[in-house]
């Protein structure tokens, strides 16, 4: 243990650190401020911007903190008057053609280079020469604005991209003085990941042409939320001005799910909030138009309408169709009250994999569920198998992940799957099979007869699946490539792979769901029934086609418009109700619309694909009179004899922890005790890798 | 003893009766203001014309009352509205809300924005005393002068 870890002294105070540690890191973990430019805790040690000089006993000059490993008994000084002096004159020469245009620089009020420069700056420049003028600004590509004047040559964007992203987009372009920031050949700048640059960025170079000047960063006020779109729940900061208006997204740094990470769909995906096409008031349908009315006429008639409907066919000819947009919160109360104030079983949510799944298939899914593990064991794979599985296009930042893992953990990748998707290229084993044959392929893996007849790819995935270490499996459960009557096989087959696997090595499986709360949605039961009377029934929609049913709710999912021949499926029904963000298609063929609150404007959580359970808050008002999808039912249930008593979306927390399996127990009953970085109610962590 | 209070009381209406009126014929006559006075603001151009106003948001967030309101826009560099890539597309000061204490005019990089010696603001609605740039700016000039700023 002892010579695991390092001695060293900084401005005093001693600490001790591991072998190996950057001397920058080990000055952060005791509070000492070392001001960086191109260092970044997520890119590692270049040395190029000389301002974390820093002075080292025992060494003739002074060195750089940031490229520096600590050895045992260093002795460091970082403000002594050598290192004041380099400080100041580093930010000299950085200002030398630095055009100081910070009043209209987007960054301006946030800028490291401008803090800095207060901190430790000269104060004056004896520069009086012309100083370099470059166009500005460039347009990079759609999202991103380059001023090359500001621009300090730190390279951490260069680095982003050739390091994280791993799509080379950005380069220093000449050399020297002479050498600037630029894509290949003028190419534009089109990446998944590159507004993480923007952020990357310590000046105003690199700038959200989305967000340009339409605000100052001293008018924001930050809440802590969850991106809405996608199931891997990146945390986020959502930047609102006068309480009002949203104005951007910022990555909120998660080691266990996002990495500090955000893809370009989660941070410039905000529109639908403030947009003016919201509902604002309850519609009910009056001589075949949808006409603004108030909540008591709306919750009256879906009540009454419902109410005949159960009369005269049975509750369970009321189907519930929720979306897995919803939060925690609102997926547990509608199940709750079609359960138990409607009394109908007929509930779903949409979309959902199109396919169902038997009862004595049930052990499949119960494998694949026990092997559920969180995001961050990619970090310790020593294998990550993608079957039929793009990340990149369902969760871009779990590339990301995989890419880390694959550069710095010398971990290695198989693909399995249909066709190429960006990951394939750093993959050890790539194995491409028609459409119908995953079953054969995912079995064939594991026999020996097929391993000689095998071909050559064969072979090396078979190899690879043979080591030791940890595995990582990552699927997607739609299996959108592959013909729909072999989807289920699919699962099955993916469930005999992870058994297989499971007696010689650690596996972790992470589903690659593809709507942010889906993985909720099947834990709350929000999902057709089969005949055992677990979920993985036929899907709903599907039997709202044969017209089973009399009357729908549709709670913020949109099926109509998606869907063929759901149009008339749903005009034939006798009554339909509809909450939602905005008249959608299913809400236009709607009897009842009511307006809900979008997750930004309400308290709760939800569970991301790996299970873990995280809050967010609410950041500006709802329009209107648009309130939250639990609050609705709530005061909708009064009006059967079974109503629903939650005053609070905390209740619901207490209640879903008291009551689901797997959360009980282990989810908090308060929103603060659950953190701002969330907690794995199951599968999470090491438990389920064993 | 109350007639003693009495005539303390004559003595200063007496002598103050003796002494030149405070008061003064305002409009027909007018006071010489201090040469610092801060009244109405005031938004001003370049030689060129241009608007000198960058839409920075700094008078915004230096304001204590809270009363100023910008929007910025980019500039078209062919047709630019001010000087740099960015002006106020929309600038309004609250005079019934701004207590005139100059923060903004200290604020200002560029000089765009100034408090003259002008007091006499009045409206018979409210909406009317949020002042925005075409009652701020100053008028252009008539001869431009057509050089570098």
């Amino acid at each position: 243990m002892a010579e695991d870890r390092v001695h060293v002294t900084i401005d005093g105070a001693q600490t001790e650190v591991p072998k190996g540690t950057i001397l920058w890191e080990a000055a952060k973990d005791i509070g000492v401020d070392i001001p960086i430019f191109c260092y970044h805790s997520k890119l590692g040690p270049v040395g190029v911007c000389r301002m974390c000089m820093v002075q080292v006993e025992g060494m003739p000059k002074l060195t750089t903190a940031c490229t520096t490993t600590v050895t045992d008994g260093m002795v460091v000084h970082t403000r002594s008057p050598e290192v004041e002096k380099a400080q100041r004159g580093v930010l000299e020469f950085l200002l030398i053609n630095h055009p100081l245009d910070c009043p209209i620089c987007d960054r301006g009020g946030e800028c490291p280079l401008q803090d800095q420069t207060f901190q430790y700056g000269p104060g004056i420049s004896r520069f009086v020469e012309r100083k370099r003028h470059f166009v500005k600004p460039v347009r990079l590509g759609p999202t991103i604005d380059l001023d090359r004047e500001r621009c300090i040559l730190c390279w951490r964007c260069v680095r982003f991209t050739s390091e994280v992203a791993e799509d080379n987009k950005l380069i220093l372009v000449d050399r020297g003085s002479e050498s600037f920031i630029g894509t290949f050949e003028a190419e534009p700048y089109v990446s998944n990941f590159s507004g993480n640059v923007i952020e990357l960025c310590p000046v105003g170079a690199l700038t959200s042409h989305k967000q340009r000047f339409t605000f100052r960063p001293w008018e924001l006020q930050q809440h802590p939320s969850i991106c809405p779109h996608c199931p891997m729940g990146c945390n986020i900061n959502i930047d609102v001005r006068d309480a009002q208006e949203v104005i951007r997204f910022r990555s909120r740094t998660n080691e266990a799910v996002d990495d500090g990470w955000l893809c370009d769909r989660g941070r410039f995906g905000y529109d639908f909030i403030g947009s003016p096409d919201r509902l604002k008031t309850p519609l009910i349908r009056e001589d075949g138009t949808l006409r603004p009315a108030s909540f008591s006429a709306a919750y009256r008639l879906i009540a009454e309408r419902l109410q005949r409907v159960a009369a005269e066919a049975g509750p369970h000819s009321i189907a519930g169709i929720a979306s897995p947009r919803l939060s925690n919160e609102d997926l547990f109360v509608f199940r709750r009250f079609l359960r138990d104030s409607v009394g109908s079983e007929s509930i779903d949510y949409w979309p959902r994999p199109e396919y169902s799944i038997d009862s004595g298939d049930s052990a499949a899914l119960q494998t694949l569920d026990s092997a559920l593990t969180s995001i961050d064991r990619i970090d310790s794979a020593a294998l990550i198998v993608l079957i039929a599985a793009d990340p990149s296009e369902k969760e871009p930042v779990m590339e990301l992940r995989i890419r880390s893992a694959l550069n710095k953990r010398s971990a290695q990748l198989v693909d399995i799957g249909i066709h190429d998707v960006p990951l394939s290229g750093k993959a050890s084993a790539v194995l491409r099979f028609a459409p119908d044959q995953i079953d054969g392929v995912l079995r064939g893996l594991f026999l020996a007869a097929a391993r000689e007849a095998g071909s050559e790819e064969f072979a090396g995935a078979r190899e690879l699946l043979d080591g030791d270490g940890p595995v990582v499996l990552l699927y997607d459960d739609s299996f959108p490539d592959i013909p729909q009557e072999r989807r289920r096989d699919a699962l099955l087959s993916l469930a005999y792979m992870v058994d297989n696997l499971r007696e010689r090595r650690q596996v972790g499986v992470i589903p690659l769901l593809t709507t942010s709360n889906e993985m909720a949605a099947r834990d709350f039961g929000v999902m057709a029934p089969n005949d055992s009377g677990s979920v993985w029934g036929e899907p709903l929609v599907d039997r709202l086609l044969s017209g089973d049913y009399r009357a729908a709710l549709f709670w913020g999912a949109n099926p109509v418009g998606t869907v063929a021949g759901l149009t008339e499926a749903v005009e034939a029904l006798d009554f339909v109700a509809v909450s939602e963000l905005r008249l959608s298609e299913t809400a236009g063929l709607a009897d009842v619309v009511l307006p809900a609150s979008c997750f930004a404007e309400k308290v709760g959580t939800v569970t991301n694909t790996c299970r873990r359970v995280q809050v967010f808050s609410e950041a500006v008002p709802a329009p209107g009179m648009a309130r939250p999808d639990w609050q609705m039912l709530v005061e909708l249930s009064q009006r059967w004899d079974n109503p629903l008593s939650y005053a609070s979306p905390e209740a619901i927390l207490a209640d879903i922890s008291g009551s689901v399996p797997g959360y009980a127990g282990r989810l908090p009953t308060s929103y603060r005790r659950v953190g701002p970085l969330g907690v794995a109610v199951k599968g999470g962590g090491v438990e389920a890798a064993e | 003893m109350a007639f003693l209070e009495f005539a303390r009381g004559l003595k200063v209406t007496l002598s103050t009766m003796l002494k030149p009126p405070t008061t003064i014929q305002q409009p027909e006559e007018r006071r010489v203001l201090p040469e610092r006075f801060r009244g109405k603001h005031a938004l001003h151009r370049y030689e060129n014309n241009l608007e000198r106003c960058i839409g920075c948001f700094l008078c915004a967030g230096a304001c204590p009352a809270e009363c100023i309101y910008i929007e910025a826009a980019e500039n078209d560099p062919n047709n630019p509205v001010s000087a740099g890539e960015r002006y106020a597309r929309i600038y309004e000061i609250d005079e019934l809300r701004c207590i005139f204490c100059g923060f903004c005019e200290e604020a200002c990089p560029t000089g765009a924005i100034t408090l003259e010696p002008v007091f006499e603001m009045s409206d018979y609605e409210r909406g009317g005393m949020i002042f925005d740039k075409a009652i701020l700016l100053d008028p252009p000039r008539p001869q431009a002068v057509a050089a570098e700023t």
